[in-house]
Order: C-alpha cells, then structure tokens, then sequence
C-alpha cells in the first residue's frame, strides 16, 4: 500500500465516509482516491477544492492567515478538508451523519504530516 | 458576448460559461466551422482560433493512430495567467470540439466537471434530423452568413 | 489551563465539599465539554443548594445548552438567594434580550451594571440597550439598528447575498475593520457552498466551518437572503463556536422580522 493510499484509507475506514481524496490545490483535480462505488471524485475533488479557495481567500481578506482545516455542513452529508502541504489538499465526502470528530482529528493528522 | 448559430446550444453553453467560470469558449465542429462562441469580440479570433483548435486535434488524432491507435482525449495547456482546454465534444450525430480559456478564478476541475455536463446537456438538447453539416456544405458561402449571426452586422 | 482542571479535580476528589466545583464546572463549560460540566454543578449544588454562585453556573450551563426555561429557574433561584448576584441578572438580561423583551432585559443589565461599575463592556451594553428600547418606542416602532449580535467573541457580521454588510464588525487584532472586505467575499462562499452541497448530493448547505492558526470562522444562513459570519479565537474548543453562531443567528433572525 502507497503513502497515499494508506493516508486515505484512514479516512475511508471511517463510517459513513463515501470518499476520500488527495486533491491538487491548484487545478481542482484527483491525485488519488478512496472512494466507493458510484461516488463522482472528479466532481468532489474539483467542488472542494474550488470552495477551499474562496474561503481561503475570505481568511485572508479577514487578516487571517489561512485556514487549517474547513467543514461544510449538508443536509444529507458533510465535506471535510484539510490543507496537507501549499499543494494538496485531504478532502473526505460523508453522506450520514457520521463522526465528525473522528474524521476531523483524522483529517487533521494528515494535515500535520504533510506541514511537518 | 455570446452567440450561437444552432439556437438549442445557447441554453446549455449559457450554464456551462456561469457554472465553470470560463472567459472565452469555442464549440465547433471536427472540421473548424464554429457553432457557438462566448466571450470573443473580434470575428477574426473566432475563426482563427476554430481553425487552429480544430487543426490541433485532428494532429493529435494523427498521432495516436501513428503510435499505435490510442484515442486521446482532452488537451490541457496552463500558462502562468490563463489556461486553454481542447477537448473532444462528441454529439448523437456528429464529432463536436469544444475550446474553452479559463483564469486563475477558476480550475481545469470545475472546467472538466461542467464540460462533461455541457456534453450531456448538448446531447439531450439536439434535435433529431437528418445527417447534415451544422453549416451548410458550401462553407465558403455561408462564411459571411455565419459570422453575421455570430457578431452580429 | 489543564493543569488547573487536574488540581480542581483532584482538589474536589480530596475534599467532595470543596467549592473548587465552581470553577471546574466553569472551565468545562467554557471548553464546551457541556454535560460534564452540568455534572460538576449538580453535584455541587447537591451539596451547596442555598449558594447563588452554584445556581449562576447551573444557569449559565443550561443557556449554553440551549435550555433557557431550565437557565431561567437556575437565575432566579439565584437571585432569590442573593438578590444583588451580578451574574444572574446578567444571565436574566440576557434571556430576555433572545425573547425580545428588552425593557426586562435593560432593567436587569442596569442592577448588572450597578452591581459591577468597573465592567465597562456592561455599561455599553447598558448604552445600547437604552437606544435599542427607545427606538422600539418610537412612534414608527422601527427596529433597533442593530441586532444584538454575541460581543462576547472577536466579531461577527450580517451579510446580504450581494455581500453587503446589514451588521456586526468584524476586527483584525491590530484593529484593522475588515468588515466589508470579508462581507464582498462571502456571498461567493455561500455561492460555492450551495454549489458543492448540490453537485453532491448532499441537499441544502447548512454551514460552513473553518480553524485556522488565527481564528475560527463559522458561516451559516439566517434566512435565505442572508449570511451570519461568525469568527472565535484560534484554538477554542470546536464545538463552541457553532453553539454561539446558531444563537446569533436566532437574534438576526428576529431583528430581521422587525425590520420588516
């Protein structure tokens, strides 16, 4: 199992989790991915990162460095994302109303590894 | 500014343009006549771009079959300010090409993600007829004509 | 701060009649560890019934809780007890205030205010809440300015969908507004976020969270022409911010049914 794929699968194993992805900040695409069956990636991957930017650019706007972590919340799901480095963002798509702290110390973790 | 020749594309182009963010988009078919066109201001442009746009994938379709028959898809060029996509725009009774020009304010994902849309939306919207060219055969003649109805006189 | 927990703690372990209870059970509630906080307190007044302090925590506790008929109870068996306890007619000032009820709400912010004339934030409060029951008075009965945004946190701010700030201000450490620079932003946050919900199937947004190494922010639609942003200190526990943006968000909601 790849750096990648063993990062992601720590965010896949939560339950409830539909997908979990390492996104490219810029571009808005896939690097790699955990996702279960019928789950658009391309379109998560490109949606996140693109709200990612906007609210980046609001912490910023705010005088605020940006952001660590961010949460959307749904009425049938959440998206969950974490920067890892100034390059690649961690994203986790839920559908249930799953643990969010789990998944967000998760997320988080990975986070760190990427900045440390 | 936007027009279109075929009124039904004017719809789903209208979505793709404010979902995507993109500056400047070119629909034309495989042999570089334009169907629709957004954010364009000079006739010129439209037809150099449909040419050069059409030209590049039909090279890039030469290639892959000199290669070994590989089927490419889309072509992404980033520049430091703007980025261009060229892709394949396949339609029930023709091969369309889409060109599209996005900034930084937007990505090539949202610009992926709602051209698959475009696709679909195009497809599900084009009327059923008889095969015929989106312009009529005589290109040369209808040049004028179709440069009128894509800028206006 | 977790050092203290452990010597309360372990303070109110040697010694169940130790009054360390108060501020352990304030401490969890302000980290928003709620319900052991709740525990703290009970156990506490267990012991201590007739001690208005005790019934202050309970009452602050229950607010957060989102229960204001048991926060009610709790202040004024407070007040009951120690009829000049500041705190309850803080808490008191504050219930009435989310019931719209501002002459009861200016009445318990002056005893507050008398009873502790070294805050300075009470007497703004003070100040407000006279404009705000003076401009209700009003023969046009028009809305007070402002809606009584929580101004226990950095900020926040009341935004239209063409983000436009109707209220709140928002402030950089050094004191730079940033207000509507943030507001002209957040229409496309929301924008984006309809957007992704949408897309991927998950319904309706509801809000929208950040952390971050300065703040934490939280965004969510009051109704659906507005935005309340939210913004906590770097750091504060997670769930707390959410508590104090969905209570702000039922102010703005209000004042924004009396503006008509």
């Amino acid at each position: 199992m790849s750096i990648e794929e063993s990062a992601l699968a720590a965010i896949a194993d939560v339950p409830g989790v539909q997908g979990a992805l390492l996104v490219a900040v810029e571009d808005g695409l896939v690097i790699a991915e955990m996702v279960r069956e019928g789950f658009d990636a391309a379109a998560a991957a490109a949606l996140s990162a693109s709200l990612w930017g906007r609210m980046r650019r609001a912490a910023v706007a705010g005088g605020q460095r940006p952001p660590r972590f961010l949460q959307l919340e749904a009425e049938h799901g959440a998206v969950l994302v974490v920067p890892v480095d100034e390059v690649v963002l961690a994203v986790a798509v839920t559908t249930e109303r799953t643990h969010r702290g789990v998944l967000r110390l998760r997320l988080l973790d990975l986070g760190g590894k990427g900045a440390g | 500014m936007k027009r279109s020749i075929e009124p039904w594309v004017a719809g789903p182009l209208d979505r793709f343009v404010a979902e995507s963010g993109a500056r400047v988009v070119l629909l034309m078919t495989s042999a570089g006549q334009v169907v629709a066109q957004h954010g364009f201001t000079r006739a010129l442009d439209v037809m150099s771009a449909a040419a050069l746009g059409a030209g590049i994938m039909a090279s890039t379709s030469e290639l892959g079959q000199v290669i070994g028959g590989e089927h490419f898809g889309a072509l992404v060029h980033q520049g430091t300010e703007l980025g261009v996509y060229l892709s394949p725009l396949p339609m029930p009774d023709a091969q369309w090409i889409g060109l599209v020009v996005f900034g930084r304010d937007t990505s090539i994902g949202l610009v992926q993600l709602f051209f698959g849309q475009l696709v679909s939306a195009l497809a599900g919207a084009a009327p059923v007829r008889e095969t015929r060219p989106v312009l009529a055969e005589n290109f040369e003649a209808d040049l004028d004509a179709s440069l009128r109805a894509l800028f206006g006189d | 701060m977790a050092d203290n927990v452990q010597t309360l703690t372990a303070r109110l372990a040697a010694d169940p009649t130790s009054l360390a209870f108060l501020p352990l059970g304030e401490h969890l509630r302000r980290v928003g560890q709620l319900d052991a906080a709740l525990a703290v307190a009970t156990s506490g007044l267990a012991r201590y019934p007739h001690l208005a302090d005790a019934h202050d925590l309970l009452g602050r506790i229950r607010s957060d809780q989102g229960d204001g008929d048991a926060a009610f109870d709790a202040w004024t068996t407070a007040l009951r007890l120690q009829p000049d306890h500041a705190g309850a007619h803080k808490g008191l000032a504050y219930l009435a205030f989310r019931n719209e009820d501002l002459s009861r709400a200016l009445r318990h912010l002056e005893m507050a205010a008398h009873l502790e004339p070294e805050d300075p934030s009470l007497a703004q409060a003070v100040e407000r809440t006279r404009a705000q029951v003076a401009g209700r008075s009003t023969p046009t009965g028009g809305a007070p300015l402002e809606p009584p945004l929580d101004d226990t946190m950095p900020g926040t701010i009341l935004v239209d969908l063409d983000g436009r700030r109707l209220a709140g201000s928002l402030h950089t450490p050094d004191g730079s507004e940033v207000s509507d620079g943030l507001a002209a932003l957040l229409a496309g946050v929301s924008q984006e976020a309809s957007r992704v919900a949408r897309l991927l199937d998950l319904g309706s947004w509801e809000c929208l969270s950040t952390e971050g190494p300065d703040a934490a922010m939280h965004l969510l639609p009051p109704t659906p022409d507005t935005l309340l942003l939210a913004v906590g200190e770097a750091g504060a526990p997670p769930g707390r911010l959410p508590l104090v943006a969905r209570r702000a968000a039922r102010h703005a909601q209000q004042w924004l049914e009396r503006l008509g």
